[in-house]
């Protein structure tokens, strides 16, 4: 058996606390089936299986890898002979193996109560649901552990609460499918120009995901022990991102828009949306560290590219895949008819985005290289929110009528483009100005 | 065993370790000293793969620490300066989870639990939960299970910290024990005290780099420094000692020498049988380690003083 995998049901399953478990679900469906003249122990046994695996679950998972650091285990392990394969499934499955338990009993309940004909797609969404949740949970606590974030109950809090928010982001797509309450139609996807039924396909869509959670708290597994992650995963998994968004990029002919008219042009802008998000997603999440951009920068200086490639951070390879895809795009768009909207909109539009997204990753590494700081990246995330929000209203109240082209918007036109530029280059300019690159001082006088 | 080449490893603000360049025998006790914050810490880190340097090479048994840090680990053991325990887990299955940990077999590693649990004196304590432990012993159990899969290396970071007398004194006797079955030591320190009565050399740690550019002998097994003591006067001593093959005499009266000598173990039996057999009544025959603090002092008054 997996020794890590072991150790945690050691510490999970005691005796005592299997029998607390059992004791306790087995009293609330027999009240239930006393109190309930209508029987409702299924629908009682959904609520207790999300109760235990998304809430509990969650928090469990979040705390796996971020307990050890603070109980000072988890050097111990960063030494062990494990391999990161074992040390991720050994932590997610060992840590919630106490939740799984009450888990499976519920959902035992669900089945033996819903009798026949048992619908395995809803048992795979549930099953699925709860270990995205748990996968997504251990994500974000092993994502702050490589940020060396200091760890308190509030933070345990906030990666618990993601686990819960993909559960809840799941679980609002899959219960009007499931139950098949939306109007037909909407409960059909077209991905790719063929039609899916809804239900088997998100399964798919969530199998995905997970998949993808999984591979990615096992790749920051590596890197917590020291293993080094080459680009090509992350590539790959950016790869998959935009092709899965680019598959929406028809709408279905009822909808009625009518630019861009280029089937292609919109699957590229739903393939750049998606990797703009994963681009925005990398930078606020990975460590910003001035070592490894000082690293980077005289790896750069002395044409080392392998070296430089082997530890290049996961938002500098999302930020050029958006600006590849947003040069597709352009060629795409100037091949349009000129007087077409698309053509006077979006080739501006295009740019604009792009440079607003240089100008923001450029103020998110500025704020984060400041000496000493400790806040991690709330000052960049309240200036880009002075800019994004407080921007225009400034400019019209100083007597600038159209201030969009601060924006990423469709109105900003060419002035939107250049100004969007402009701004990156200056912001960048600042950011190597800071003293990242020079800042170490020899502690030898 | 350890081989470092240039190790560069910096903080956002500070370089913590400025070209360090060492190597470390094989089967030998190394004592990593200097004051707080020199860095003694960061190159224990480095050694053990768990953190990256800026630039250089660590090469522990001829693997770079970059390449392969997990074969590393796999033959490495770390006791950390502050270390955490399982509390609610047995000691028993605290080595058994560190063996298995290690690699080894389900079958083995409970009977490697049981060798160490012997080996850091806990053998009676084996079904006692970690929480339940005094602090010496939690720190047995930590050395324990750094050592439960017998590595090749072994890296404590203050080991005796918090320990009584007699538990040091068991600690110091356990390290030399591991050396003599094939263990690499590496032990950093700033209570020399501790070190005197195992480490083989030191190398003094100061602003990131080794100073004196070296290992500092503290004991040499090959050319050891041999204290000598009799019962009663003897005119004949020291013409006696410089008459022998392999004795380099540092200082001798009608009473005491103290020689560095050349040869094996063996050859020691023989001097001392034919000391004896020459009618010298020997009191005193036993290896002496040079004062570490002796030789810290010495090192950094080389360097023009450095607060101790």
């Amino acid at each position: 058996m997996n020794p890590e995998f072991e150790r945690n049901l050691w510490l999970e399953l005691t005796p005592r606390r299997v029998l607390q478990m059992v004791i306790v679900l087995g009293l609330i469906f027999l009240t239930l089936k006393v109190a309930d003249p209508f029987d409702g122990r299924d629908r009682a046994a959904e609520f207790l299986f999300f109760a235990i695996v998304v809430i509990w679950g969650t928090r469990e998972a979040a705390q796996s890898v971020v307990e050890e650091i603070r109980d000072r285990t988890w050097d111990f392990q960063r030494l062990s002979a494990l391999t990161p394969f074992n040390m991720t499934w050994g932590e997610l499955f060992g840590a919630t193996s106490y939740i799984w338990l009450g888990g499976l009993i519920c959902l035992a309940v669900m089945i033996a109560v819903q009798g026949s004909p048992v619908r395995p797609l809803n048992i795979f969404a549930d099953l699925a649901i709860g270990l995205t949740a748990q996968s997504a949970a251990l994500f974000a606590s092993l994502l702050a552990v490589r940020r060396r974030q200091s760890i308190t109950r509030l933070s345990v809090f906030q990666y618990q609460m993601f686990g819960i928010a993909t559960a809840a982001a799941m679980w609002a797509l899959w219960e009007p499918v499931a139950n098949a309450t939306m109007p037909i139609g909407i409960s059909r996807v077209l991905w790719w120009n063929v039609t899916f039924d809804g239900r088997p396909f998100l399964a798919v869509s969530f199998a995905l995901l997970l998949i993808c959670l999984a591979a990615g708290c096992y790749r920051l597994m590596r890197l917590e022990l020291q293993m080094q992650n080459r680009p090509l995963v992350w590539t790959g998994f950016i790869a998959i991102a935009a092709i899965y968004a680019a598959g929406f990029g028809r709408l279905p002919d009822s909808v009625n828009v009518a630019i861009p008219e280029s089937e292609v042009a919109l699957r590229l802008m739903a393939a750049a949306l998606a990797l703009l998000v994963v681009t925005y997603a990398a930078v606020l999440h990975e460590p910003k560290d001035r070592v490894l951009y000082r690293w980077l920068t005289e790896m750069a200086q002395k044409r080392r590219w392998t070296a430089l490639l082997s530890r290049v951070q996961c938002w500098m390879i999302a930020y050029a895949a958006t600006l590849l895809v947003g040069v597709f795009l352009l060629v795409r768009l100037q091949m349009m008819d000129a007087n077409s909207l698309a053509h006077q909109q979006l080739i501006p539009l295009t740019i604009a985005v792009s440079g607003f997204l240089t100008r923001d990753l450029g103020i998110i590494l500025y704020f984060a290289l400041v000496p000493g700081q400790k806040r991690g990246d709330m000052p960049a995330i309240v200036a880009l929110a002075a800019l994004y929000g407080l921007g225009p209203q400034l400019l019209r109240s100083a007597g600038i009528d159209n201030p969009d082209f601060i924006l990423p918007a469709f109105t900003g036109g060419w002035l939107g483009a250049a100004f969007a530029w402009a701004e990156a280059i200056g912001v960048w300019t600042l950011v190597f100005k800071r003293p990242f690159r020079t800042g170490v001082v020899s502690t030898r006088s | 065993m350890i081989d470092v080449d240039s190790l560069i490893y910096e903080y956002p603000a500070k370089r913590a370790l400025d070209g360090v360049t060492l190597g470390v025998r094989a089967q030998t006790i190394t004592a990593f000293v200097g004051p707080n914050g020199a860095g003694k810490t960061t190159l224990l880190r480095c050694l053990a793969a768990l953190d990256t340097p800026y630039s250089g090479t660590v090469r522990i048994g001829g693997l770079d620490t970059r390449e392969a840090p997990r074969q590393i680990h796999a033959q490495l053991g770390y006791l950390p300066d502050f270390f955490g325990l399982y509390d609610p887990l047995s000691v028993r299955r605290c080595l058994i989870f560190s063996a298995r940990s290690h690699a080894l077999a389900a079958g083995e590693a409970s009977a490697a639990a049981e060798r160490t649990a012997e080996q850091v004196g806990l053998s009676d304590r084996l079904d006692v939960p970690a929480a339940e432990l005094s602090r010496g012993l939690r720190q047995r159990l930590a050395i324990g299970q750094a050592i439960v899969h017998t590595p090749k290396v072994l890296l404590l970071d203050e080991p005796a910290a918090g320990l009584d007398p007699t538990a040091r004194r068991d600690l110091s006797d356990l390290l030399v024990t591991l050396k003599r079955r094939g263990m690499t030591l590496v032990v950093s320190s700033h209570i020399l005290a501790e070190l005197e009565d195992y480490c083989d050399e030191m190398m003094i740690i100061e602003d990131g780099r080794i100073a004196g550019g070296g290992a500092l002998k503290v004991r040499e097994e090959e050319r050891a420094t041999i204290r000598l003591q009799l019962a009663s006067p003897n005119d004949a001593l020291a013409s006696f000692l410089r008459q022998q093959n392999g004795i380099e005499v540092l200082d001798v009266n009608d009473i005491a020498a103290s020689f560095r000598f050349s040869g094996d173990v063996s050859a020691r039996a023989d001097l001392l049988r034919s000391l004896v057999g020459n009618g010298f009544h020997v009191i005193t025959f036993a290896q002496e380690a040079q004062r570490l603090q002796d030789l810290y002092f010495a090192e950094v008054k080389k360097k023009g003083g450095v607060s101790a």
